[in-house]
């Protein structure tokens, strides 16, 4: 091979580089579905406290009403959770939990999330996205207020990904109401993909919303669930410049990292804002889970 | 970005010039080396070109475009590089310098406009080169964006 075809077969190969896959690959969007509405399998069945249970065992603040995102790394550990929990000071006058990665299995007895609501002497609703072994996997509410108009979305879902839900509340405080959606985004996805998961969960949210939980945004750039890259920057801004374009505020685009893993740090949860009176508090650093808990207040 | 300044200026300045011999003098004749960087300092992949001024010191340049599930990206990044191990065909370099990244997402959605963001950050590249009209090199690097990032690469070239 000549000099010169050794050069052209570098451009070749670099032409090739370039051209990646594009576009958005994603499932279609579902409706909001009321929870009592669900026709799900007795396997995936929501689970929810009497009404009664809606309360508090810790000095909850109720304005301004403290609000705590949460991925609690499968729920695996309860107790661990609800001592990080109520021996932190920020943490314990918490009201309103919205936490990712609770899990159920019949070999348990009742929920991980059952289990730590009663820990943290809060009502609660579990909704499953997915099956995961015997068991489930999904999202969960702990609140020190009553609950209504709960609903389940079924995200876009990824190709290589798993089924992602969001769910979405009204927690009544006072006579005021405070709409929250909390939600859960595939781990394995670029931005352009993970706006068009999150954009049906909260195009056509209430006026006055919060919208937290694990957005996923890392500064890895997924060839289908290979990382592959880590110089171009994390995608958390991306989605702080969508949300900001629907009018949400990003209190906690400043938060810093949220979740450590492998010796490193990143910023998967976010909080967003519409309509609403708020003031970021911060990322606890501290508990069993790979995640850490972040709280806002909101006042009413 | 003040010490990646800093420590170019200074792998740069403590060269001894007169202690190496320039290296047309010396028995490599092919200071210039263009290579494909698979993974490594340009990202995904790069293009690069390098020229070795002096015996155990390089100055050199790679680059990247490349477009990844609708997002453009194009990546630039100068070094400077130094060869603290020299065994004939076989030495160990180390390439230090400021990386220049524009990243552009188009929008999915009809609500939002998209996001185009510049970023300069700072890599540090250490690893083994074989050069002998085939460059290969293999290296670790820690690249400092948002974060201090731990990233591995390949070179794959020729030298003239």
């Amino acid at each position: 091979m000549t000099r010169g075809s050794q050069v052209a077969a570098l451009a070749t190969a670099a032409a090739a580089a370039a051209l990646a896959a594009c576009g958005v690959d994603l499932g279609p969007a579902q409706p909001w579905q009321p929870i009592d509405q669900l026709q799900l399998p007795s396997s995936m069945s929501v689970e929810m406290s009497a009404p009664g249970t809606f309360r508090s065992a810790g000095p909850t603040m109720t304005s301004p009403v403290r609000v705590v995102t949460y991925n609690t790394e499968y729920g695996q550990d309860p107790e661990g959770l609800a001592r990080a929990i109520l021996g932190d000071p920020a943490l314990v006058r918490a009201g309103l939990f919205l936490f990712q990665e609770e899990e159920r299995y019949p070999t348990e007895g009742e929920s991980r999330a059952a289990r730590l609501a009663r820990l943290l002497g809060l009502g609660y609703v579990y909704i499953p996205a997915r099956m995961k072994g015997a068991g489930t996997h999904g999202l969960a509410l702990m609140s020190a207020f009553p609950i209504d108009a709960i609903a389940k979305m079924d995200l876009p879902l990824a190709d290589n990904g798993v089924p992602r839900i969001a769910i979405a509340a009204d927690v009544h405080i006072g006579d005021r109401t405070l709409h929250i959606i909390d939600i859960h985004l595939e781990t394995r996805l670029n931005p352009r993909e993970r706006i068009a998961q999150l954009h049906p969960a909260v195009i056509d949210a209430a006026g006055a919303v919060l919208v937290a939980g694990d957005f996923n945004t890392s500064w890895v750039t997924w060839a289908g669930s290979v990382p592959v890259l880590a110089s171009e920057g994390d995608q958390a801004p991306i989605l702080d410049s969508y949300m900001t374009s629907l009018a949400f505020d990003a209190p906690s685009a400043a938060s810093g990292p949220t979740e450590h893993a492998y010796g490193l740090e990143f910023k998967l949860d976010s909080i967003y804002t519409r309509g609403l009176d708020v003031t970021f508090g911060g990322v606890v650093r501290t508990g069993p889970s790979d995640h850490w808990p972040m709280y806002i207040d909101v006042s009413l | 970005m003040r010490w990646v300044l800093l420590a170019t200026w200074w792998l740069a300045t403590t060269t001894p010039a007169s202690a190496e011999p320039d290296l047309h003098a010396a028995s490599n004749p092919a200071p210039h080396a263009i290579y494909v960087d698979v993974l490594g300092k340009a990202g995904l992949w790069g293009l690069g070109y390098d020229w070795q001024a002096r015996r155990r010191f390089a100055i050199g340049a790679a680059a990247s475009y490349y477009s990844f599930d609708g997002d453009h990206i194009t990546t630039l990044v100068p070094y400077v590089a130094g060869y603290p191990i020299d065994r004939g065909h076989h030495r160990g370099f180390v390439q230090l310098g400021p990386t220049l990244t524009r990243r552009t997402t188009p929008s999915p959605v009809p609500e939002w406009s998209g996001m185009t963001t510049s970023r300069v950050g700072a890599e540090l590249c250490a690893g083994y080169e074989y050069r002998n009209g085939f460059l290969f090199r293999a290296y670790a690097m820690a690249s400092q964006g948002d974060h201090l990032v731990p990233w591995l690469g390949a070179s794959f070239g020729w030298t003239l």
